[in-house]
């Protein structure tokens, strides 16, 4: 036992508790809503840009032949694209959310690890900024899609240690925010608050954490293994050196898959919350959602074949995981009866987020209707690689994350900056969105069935039509987002002062703080009924 | 979180005070070694097979994992017993058993809730002796700091 030191008091102490000036205050923050505003403005960011790759590829597909692109160009457009989207937008969107909610949700005053979220999102940065920067390397970024198979992969020129990098640093950012994201929820939830008390976004995020947890080492060793197959001689995935191609495939998809799952849980965490604010009822089967989502992340791990029915697997193989995937519909099922029974009878009104959210819950059907299709292995050889493919995991990503994270936007831009967004905006911004998008992907499942192949610059000319409609699409979705932009930035700068509760029909700890929250969530210690 | 003790033999006042904690140690050992299990069920066969770089990496995020809970665990269990006698104030820190004390004059001392400048950053509870400073319930929340100041200036008035 030692004897503490008092501080001495010069009347200044008050100084180092001052939030930073300037822009040092976002650099050096640890302050979790001033983290989640930076990783949803970088996810904006990010959006955009992977949204601008988005429109290069479907520009250069308005008509057969070559003409905005190189092929080569076209291959780091697609490659860096889904890289960008995935690991820049929708994760880190999600995070973001995460930050700003999980704290006001469970009755926190902050994250459990504030440092580490400061660090975890300042990475980020860094990381896009290398594998942006490899498109100007010689020979280009990387082309061979964003599952880095093997060896195409391995031709990629000086991009290639950068890209493997960066693809390291987005890693251990992911993991150490879902490692706050998991100690947050479980130590410094408020007295009352039971585990199945907890918000079904907090619910989702915590399995969320705990897929992320499991399955990013082996996500880290499997591009460390490509590293050493180019540069050290090793032969993991090098059939002449008694290696295995294949088998990157399979250790890829075994982090790919539940990564599907990390893109789209925390958006049924989000639609849960929404979908009962405006349709003023409680939600329908609170502890089916928790058991159907713990169902999905458990799947998520012995489905991931599915990916590769056409290399060359056992029959039995085939029938196992086709039998497995088949089996997700079961808890995603529940879900979808979830949500359409609690608008059921409900006193509905349709407010910019309950239009995302109801859009959501339609167009991912149609997205998992279109995965059921692909489940099924001997259908499958027909669609692998194919337009129909693309069309599938837009469905599921662009209507199903995508929207949500819009959903959550609209939904909670009012309590986080005090101002009531443009609705008649965020209705257009919907409208054009919801035309756009269906406009786009849908043409896509006839192209794939005829036959279509994916990541290509160049289509034999039966394809025209469809793949013209689909530009169309692209144009009017991707441009509709400016919308999106000008109104969150709008809603920033002013607007209607919105009341603490916001929306008549929202329940939940967030909602009893003033709009905006302060700096330091509760000043009083939150209990739940 | 506020734990007001009363009168004991030692002190004619006693709070206890302990930060918000819903999982106890016991819990987070056993969340820890599911962490371990499942990404060792995972990652091992793959070592199995030969693709043994995924081992350091799983290491390393276990050792993340371990470490944030440990931290996470170490500052939940964080006590400070706040003893008011004839003529003392005793101030312990510690979690299982006291690791720092500080003894300060009772005559002298005056309880400050001193607010920041800047509303959205929290209030400080400061017990001042002699231009020494002590602050004390750093973790607790704004009303329950609130409560303590008064709670504290009540006891101090109190003749011994």
């Amino acid at each position: 036992m030692s004897t503490a030191a008092p501080t001495h008091d010069h009347g200044h102490d008050h100084e180092h508790h001052g939030p930073a000036p300037g822009l040092s205050r976002w650099i050096f923050t640890t302050n979790h809503k001033d983290i989640g505003t930076l990783y949803l403005l970088f996810s904006l960011l990010m959006f955009f840009v992977g949204g601008a790759m988005a429109l290069v590829i479907r520009a250069e597909l308005f008509q057969p032949g070559l003409q905005i692109v190189d092929p080569h160009f076209f291959n780091q457009m697609t490659t860096m694209h889904a890289l960008v989207m995935i690991f820049g937008a929708v994760m880190p969107a999600f995070v973001g959310l995460a930050n700003w909610l999980i704290p006001m949700m469970i009755g926190a005053p902050d994250m459990a690890l504030p440092r580490m979220n400061n660090w975890s999102f300042w990475i980020m940065p860094f990381a896009f900024t290398l594998l942006l920067s490899t498109l100007f390397t010689a020979g280009g970024g990387p082309a061979g899609g964003w599952t880095l198979y093997p060896p195409l992969v391995l031709q990629t020129g000086e991009a290639f240690p950068f890209v493997i990098l960066a693809v390291h640093m987005m890693g251990a950012s992911s993991i150490m925010g879902a490692i706050n994201i998991v100690a947050t929820i479980l130590n410094l939830r408020a007295p009352t608050m039971t585990l199945m008390k907890m918000p079904l976004f907090v619910w989702t995020w915590l399995i969320t954490a705990f897929l992320l947890i499991a399955v990013m080492p082996v996500l880290a060793g499997a591009v460390t293994m490509l590293l050493t197959d180019k540069y050290f001689g090793t032969s993991f995935f090098n059939a002449a050196g008694g290696g295995d191609p294949v088998m990157f495939q399979h250790i890829f998809w075994f982090f790919g898959h539940p990564e599907v799952y990390i893109m789209i849980l925390p958006a049924f965490g989000v639609v849960s919350m929404i979908i009962p604010t405006f349709a003023r009822k409680p939600l329908f089967g609170y502890a089916s959602m928790v058991y159907a989502t713990a169902s999905i992340a458990f799947l998520s791990f012995i489905v991931w074949a599915h990916h590769m029915f056409t290399v060359g697997m056992p029959l039995a193989g085939e029938l196992f995981f086709m039998y497995a995937t088949m089996l997700i519909a079961v808890p995603t099922g529940v879900k979808v009866f979830n949500w359409v029974s609690t608008m059921w009878r409900g006193s509905m009104t349709f407010e910019t987020p309950m239009l995302f959210a109801i859009a959501f819950v339609v167009l991912f059907t149609i997205g998992g209707f279109s995965g059921l299709m692909l489940a099924i292995a001997p259908a499958d050889f027909q669609y692998q690689d194919t337009y129909f493919v693309v069309a599938h995991f837009h469905y599921v990503l662009v209507p199903g994350a995508v929207f949500s994270i819009m959903a959550a936007a609209y939904y909670w831009l009012p309590k986080w900056t005090g101002h009531m967004y443009n609705e008649k905006l965020g209705q257009w911004h919907f409208w054009l969105s919801v035309i756009g998008v269906n406009v786009l992907f849908f043409p896509q499942h006839f192209l794939g069935l005829a036959g279509m192949p994916r990541r290509i610059p160049d289509y034999a000319l039966q394809f025209t039509e469809f793949n013209m409609i689909s530009t169309v699409g692209a144009f009017i979705f991707g441009l509709s987002q400016l919308l999106f932009a000008y109104n969150v930035i709008q809603t920033i700068r002013g607007g209607a002062k919105a009341t603490d509760q916001v929306w008549e029909g929202a329940k939940g700890l967030e909602w009893t703080l003033s709009s905006p929250p302060p700096y330091h969530t509760f000043q009083t210690a939150p209990r739940v009924d | 979180m506020i734990a007001d003790m009363g009168c004991t033999t030692e002190c004619q006042y006693c709070f206890v005070l302990r930060p918000n904690r819903s999982l106890s140690w016991r819990q987070t050992v056993m969340v820890f070694a599911s962490f371990c299990i499942i990404t060792l069920a995972l990652v091992l066969p793959l070592v199995a097979m030969g693709f043994w770089l995924v081992l350091p990496f799983a290491g390393l995020e276990l050792l993340a994992v371990g470490t944030g809970f440990y931290l996470v665990a170490r500052h939940c269990h964080e006590r400070e017993v706040i003893c008011i006698a004839a003529d003392t104030i005793r101030i312990e820190r510690g979690r299982r058993k006291p690791e720092q004390s500080l003894t300060l004059t009772r005559t002298w001392a005056r309880v400050v809730l001193k607010a920041c400048p800047r509303q959205w950053y929290p209030s400080r509870l400061l017990i001042r002796v002699h231009g020494q400073t002590v602050e004390v319930g750093r973790f607790l929340v704004e009303e329950e700091r609130r409560q303590l100041a008064e709670d504290l200036n009540r006891c101090l008035c109190v003749n011994p």
